[in-house]
């Protein structure tokens, strides 16, 4: 009875809150459905036959969750996911509670959930989870984590819980990869390229090797402190990967790749910029693999894939080509200002930094961002949020000339100034921090440019 | 032409809030009033001789990369103690503070020993003092007419100073060292330890140079002067700061 109530509650919460126009109700039908039912998460998803797959991590949960759920759908299964983007226990409750009858039957036979880090122990204790993929860890509002080793504590935590589920794990991220050692049911993916060279060395979360302390070596460092690594102390070494790419080429909108499982090899052709989207390819490829579906149609899915919400989402606005792409941590962001900095071509970009909780209260990560690479072709570059004069100090330190930069707070005038200065030749890139990227977002769904995230 | 040397040690384990910010700051500083710079990392197992050091930086770590270089600060305590007797300007940042002084006791009980520069303890609490902070430092002799450091503080050790240590600050909003709202960071002679980060340095421009001016003094006397500069951008910054840490809500883990 508990649970026919708490779904009817949030099914009416989400049918309110879009009559109001609050937005897809997103957490709120969760939230209430689990005051009533602090079991629903549980109760509700053992009526998934085919389980569920937690994808968790720092950087590309959103992305890898989408495209596990393209290819699952693609070999013909009814997915279930909290696409709205809450990825805490009340985000799942929310879609499982919306998406299922009155009396909680689902038509969906599997569920794949992201899962912020720090909610996965609260999370496992409700489901158990056919796979759990970790796609890397990274340093990212400290004020809410506390300390990367913090994280991986975490998680390491939540992995124990649950020894009869498969993990599918980043092997070129020590953190990560430390995470399967003595652990039977672990399978791994990376890419080995050795013409990949690290960029920027800000932000390097971990020298030293997790199991004895001494200082790890990297032949060849992708980014941050992912790439080929050994321990020469205890012998801890990059493990071997059942999913790898080679043969790594880089463009403006496309990542292409040879994927070879096992021993066979196949091309991916990826419709989206920057290694780390390469990395999100490879985690959702090895999860198809372990659904057992087959590698054509994984590919395929992959190669017909559209951004995430907010995640390199290209639109026209006044005739002009803008991307939005949200950044929340340094590692993030540098990826996605060398995956920009491949475009050329004169550009233009709004920065917007905002420090409310989502968004990490804590700004001083901005300078661990190489904002120097915005002396490549940028010809305009407005800031804007909550802490824009932060940014602008930032930019200031970053040698950028004051002359091609300008401040407005207001993030509804930034966007106009941005779109207005930007020329019909050129790209606008608007780089948000979460809660000024759903405001954004929102001001562009107004002007009629963008979809609500729920209607997509 | 005049040059200062910075020691910045341990740039590798200890470097988690954009703490090279503060590095960046006083070398732009310095090299816009045609100061130059000798710029000195220093890791484990390095040699380095204090002597040579005009101002040494050591920024926040994790625990794991305060303990990996707990032994090696260790050695060097009393060269660097003695030299900053002798009024060698230093900065350390929350994990580097405390253990620049005499000692960290962990929550879970373990020692790490300092070098006692400062005459302070520091003690694990179960509780993290996390937000914006704002300090009153108008009982600093420095030459500026704003009297307020801002930052982020983020840090479960609670840290009390005794004998000549005094404080940097009192706390305007924020936590502070002990967490009660009291008084904040530490000063003995020309070195000091605070747990503002975000970083420090660049919104916080008279305290960069007045880093800047004690080091150029000890070394070229006391007739060295700086050259103002435009501080517009830094300024708003710290202004904009200020306004932030009155409406901001703080966080609790």
């Amino acid at each position: 009875m508990k649970k026919i109530f708490a779904i009817f509650i949030a099914k009416q919460a989400a049918f309110w809150s879009r009559i109001f126009g609050r937005g897809g109700g997103g957490a709120l039908p969760g939230l209430l459905a689990l005051k009533i039912n602090p079991e629903i998460v549980k109760e509700l998803t053992t009526n998934l036959d085919k389980g569920v797959i937690l994808v968790t991590g720092t950087n590309g949960k959103t992305t890898t969750s989408k495209m596990i759920v393209e290819i699952l759908k693609a070999s013909g299964l009814k997915v279930l996911s909290n696409s709205g983007g809450s990825n805490l226990t009340r985000g799942i409750a929310s879609e499982l509670a919306l998406k299922s009858s009155i009396f909680g039957n689902i038509k969906d036979e599997i569920g794949v959930y992201e899962v912020d880090e720090a909610t996965m122990p609260e999370v496992m204790r409700f489901v158990k989870p056919k796979a759990i993929v970790i796609t890397n860890i990274f340093r990212d509002q400290l004020d809410r984590y506390g300390e990367v080793d913090k994280t991986a504590a975490i998680l390491k935590k939540s992995i124990q819980d649950s020894p009869e589920s498969t993990l599918i794990l980043n092997a070129d991220d020590p953190i990560v990869a430390s995470l399967g050692k003595d652990r039977e049911n672990t399978l791994y993916f990376g890419i080995t390229d050795e013409r990949l060279e690290a960029k920027s060395d800000l932000a390097i979360d971990i020298k030293d090797c997790l199991i004895c302390g001494h200082e790890l070596v990297y032949p060849h460092r992708y980014y941050g402190h992912i790439g080929q690594y050994v321990c020469e102390n205890c012998g801890f070494v990059r493990p071997k990967t059942k999913i790898t790419a080679k043969n790594v080429r880089l463009s403006p909108d496309n990542t292409a790749a040879t994927i070879t499982v096992d021993k066979e090899s196949e091309n991916l052709s990826l419709p989206m910029t920057g290694l780390y989207s390469l990395y999100n390819a490879l985690a959702a490829i090895s999860t198809g693999d372990f659904m057992k579906v087959d590698h054509k149609t994984i590919l395929k899915a992959l190669g017909k894939l559209t951004p995430a919400f907010g995640r390199m989402e290209t639109f026209e606005v006044n005739g002009k080509k803008a991307v939005i792409h949200l950044v929340k941590n340094p590692t993030g962001f540098n990826q996605v200002l060398e995956a920009i900095t491949q475009n050329r071509k004169n550009k233009t970009a709004l920065i917007a930094l905002n420090d409310n909780f989502a968004d990490g209260t804590d700004i001083s990560w901005i300078w661990d961002v190489e904002f120097e690479l915005f002396k490549a072709g940028f010809r305009k570059i407005i800031v804007s949020g909550i802490r824009s004069e932060d940014l602008r100090l930032r930019l200031k330190y970053a040698n950028i000339t004051s002359r091609i930069i300008e401040t407005e707070k207001d993030l509804k005038k930034a966007l106009d100034t941005a779109v207005s200065e930007t020329d019909v030749s050129e790209t606008l890139y608007i780089l948000p921090t979460y809660t000024a990227m759903l405001d954004i977002r929102n001001n562009l769904v107004q002007k009629g440019i963008l979809k609500d995230y729920w209607t997509k | 032409m005049q040059k200062l040397t910075i020691f910045h040690l341990y740039p590798d384990a200890m470097n988690l809030y954009g703490d090279l910010g503060n590095i960046t700051t006083l070398v732009r500083r310095m090299h816009e009033r045609a100061i130059d710079v000798d710029l000195l990392d220093i890791k484990r197992g390095d040699k380095a001789d204090f002597k040579y050091a005009d101002i040494v930086f050591m920024g926040g770590g994790q625990d794991r990369g305060q303990k990996a270089i707990a032994d090696d600060l260790a050695r060097r305590g009393k060269e660097i103690k003695s030299e900053v007797e002798k009024g060698l300007v230093a900065l350390t940042i929350c994990g580097g503070f405390q253990l620049f002084g005499k000692y960290f006791k962990t929550s879970d009980g373990e020692m790490l020993e300092g070098i006692s520069v400062f005459d302070a303890y520091t003690v694990g609490s179960g509780k993290r003092c996390i937000g914006n902070i704002v300090i009153d430092t108008s009982d600093q002799k420095w030459n500026s007419p704003v009297k307020t450091l801002v930052g982020f503080e983020n840090h479960s050790g609670l840290t009390y100073l005794e004998g000549k240590t005094k404080p940097l600050g009192k706390v305007i909003t924020g936590y502070g060292n002990t967490g009660e709202k009291k008084y904040e960071g530490a000063v003995y002679k020309n070195c000091y330890g605070t747990y503002l980060h975000g970083p420090v340095l660049p919104k916080n421009p008279h305290f960069a140079d007045h880093l800047i001016l004690s080091a150029l003094r000890r070394r070229y006397g006391n007739s060295a002067n700086l050259k103002k500069i435009d501080d517009s951008i830094e300024i708003a910054a710290h202004e904009a700061a200020i306004t932030r840490a009155k409406t901001a809500k703080t966080v609790h883990i």
